[in-house]
């Protein structure tokens, strides 16, 4: 119990103190397409992420977090590769006692997707996203994290020859990760 | 703290599960392009065409998608001519320059469906025109002169037509626009400006004169005998 004891100190101590950290997470969802503010299609994408961050789980933190994001449905060519992304978020925690710290974030993303079509190689999208959760220490330097996180994208005007094409999209992506401070 | 974690897990779990969608639809959302078609005035698309000697012509383009929907995109296509001694072109409004010869139009789009869309089009003087009826009347020309001649008997309608033959003497051609008719005794016989249709009224001679691109003109004098039945 004392052992417990400490290194939940020990836990809090490196938690309260801003540092480093390494996580990974996996997401799935379904993303809405929209094409000229009336076509829609919907396309399931899970995403498998990297991250490093650094700051306090329970105060300010940012982070940065690189994608692999595969839609199951081929939304723009009959050939839609996987899709990169680089998001940068800020968050804000909490700490709500017993190891939990709640957190709020916002951020904003780029990326690239490789489409097979006429006149477009590779399509690029920019985000804006903000979501929230929570991590629980689950030792030391480990913390397990889930959250839910909304994300408002727009994509690369595509080229129709007699007119350009907008296509945004949307999606709510819960997700769960573990993380590694040091 | 074990009931914590297994609380926690089973609502990541939950999270994750709700998070995963069915796909509606299998389709792209958006169209691709197919090909791009260029064609004429006429919507001829598969042959072309006879520009006729001092006179523009304007070309289209229209963009067919996969979807089987389709767009017109005449200017937004970069247009280009292989010769422009021969042929001048933008936005597909041809115009022949000095040289005779053929030119091979194409339209590009950001460098790409150059290849798909690349025609020829052949740049001939009209070198002549000559006159047919529908009524099967016996038309004499003189090749020598723009003098055709007919002979009409009954008064009413006749409708004319003209057929272009340019300078290679092998392609010929149904002219029906940029043609004036008129006729130079309007008491003997009528004419439509630009149908060629003739009313003849009474006993007489006129000259219906025909002008193409008021370039290359004839001239049908009718001979008009009015014999009662």
């Amino acid at each position: 119990m004392r052992i417990l004891l400490v290194l939940s100190l020990l836990c809090i101590s490196l938690f309260a103190e801003p540092s480093g950290y390494i996580g990974i997470s996996i997401e799935d969802s379904t993303e809405f397409f929209t094409l000229k503010g009336s076509d829609t299609i919907n396309a399931s994408a899970p995403q498998y992420k990297i991250k490093a961050g650094y700051g306090e789980i329970s105060n300010f933190a940012v982070e940065a977090a690189f994608s692999y994001m595969d839609y199951s449905t081929n939304v723009f060519s009959s050939n839609d590769s996987a899709a990169l992304m680089l998001d940068i978020t800020l968050y804000k925690g909490w700490d709500m006692g017993y190891n939990l710290y709640p957190y709020l974030g916002v951020g904003i993303g780029m990326g690239a997707m490789k489409v097979e079509r006429q006149l477009e190689d590779s399509l690029s999208f920019s985000s804006f996203n903000f979501g929230g959760g929570v991590r629980y220490g689950i030792s030391q330097t480990y913390d397990f994290d889930i959250g839910v996180n909304y994300k408002l994208r727009t994509w690369q005007t595509i080229s129709l020859v007699s007119e350009d094409v907008k296509v945004t999209s949307h999606l709510v992506n819960p997700y769960i990760g573990i993380n590694y401070h040091f | 703290m074990k009931y914590l974690q297994h609380t926690l897990l089973s609502l990541s779990l939950a999270a994750f599960t709700l998070g995963c969608g069915t796909d509606s639809n299998t389709d792209p959302l958006v169209p691709e392009i197919v090909s791009i078609e260029i064609y004429d005035a006429d919507l001829n698309s598969t042959i072309h065409s006879i520009v006729i000697d001092e006179d523009q012509a304007q070309l289209y383009a229209t963009v067919l998608y996969d979807d089987n929907s389709s767009s017109t995109a005449t200017t937004q296509l970069n247009w280009d001519s292989n010769d422009t001694a021969v042929m001048n072109v933008y936005n597909g409004l041809l115009t022949p320059a000095a040289n005779r010869g053929t030119a091979a139009i194409s339209a590009s789009f950001r460098d790409k469906l150059f290849t798909t869309i690349d025609k020829n089009v052949a740049i001939m003087p009209l070198s002549d025109i000559n006159i047919t009826s529908e009524q099967d009347l016996n038309i004499t020309d003189d090749t020598n002169t723009s003098l055709c001649h007919v002979d009409i008997n009954t008064t009413g309608e006749y409708t004319f037509q003209t057929n272009g033959t340019f300078e290679d003497n092998k392609t010929t051609l149904a002219i029906s626009s940029n043609i004036t008719w008129m006729s130079s005794n309007t008491s003997v016989a009528t004419v439509g400006l630009s149908t060629g249709v003739v009313t003849v009224i009474t006993t007489g001679m006129t000259d219906i004169n025909i002008s193409v691109f008021n370039d290359i003109n004839k001239t049908l004098r009718m001979d008009v005998n009015i014999t009662a039945i």
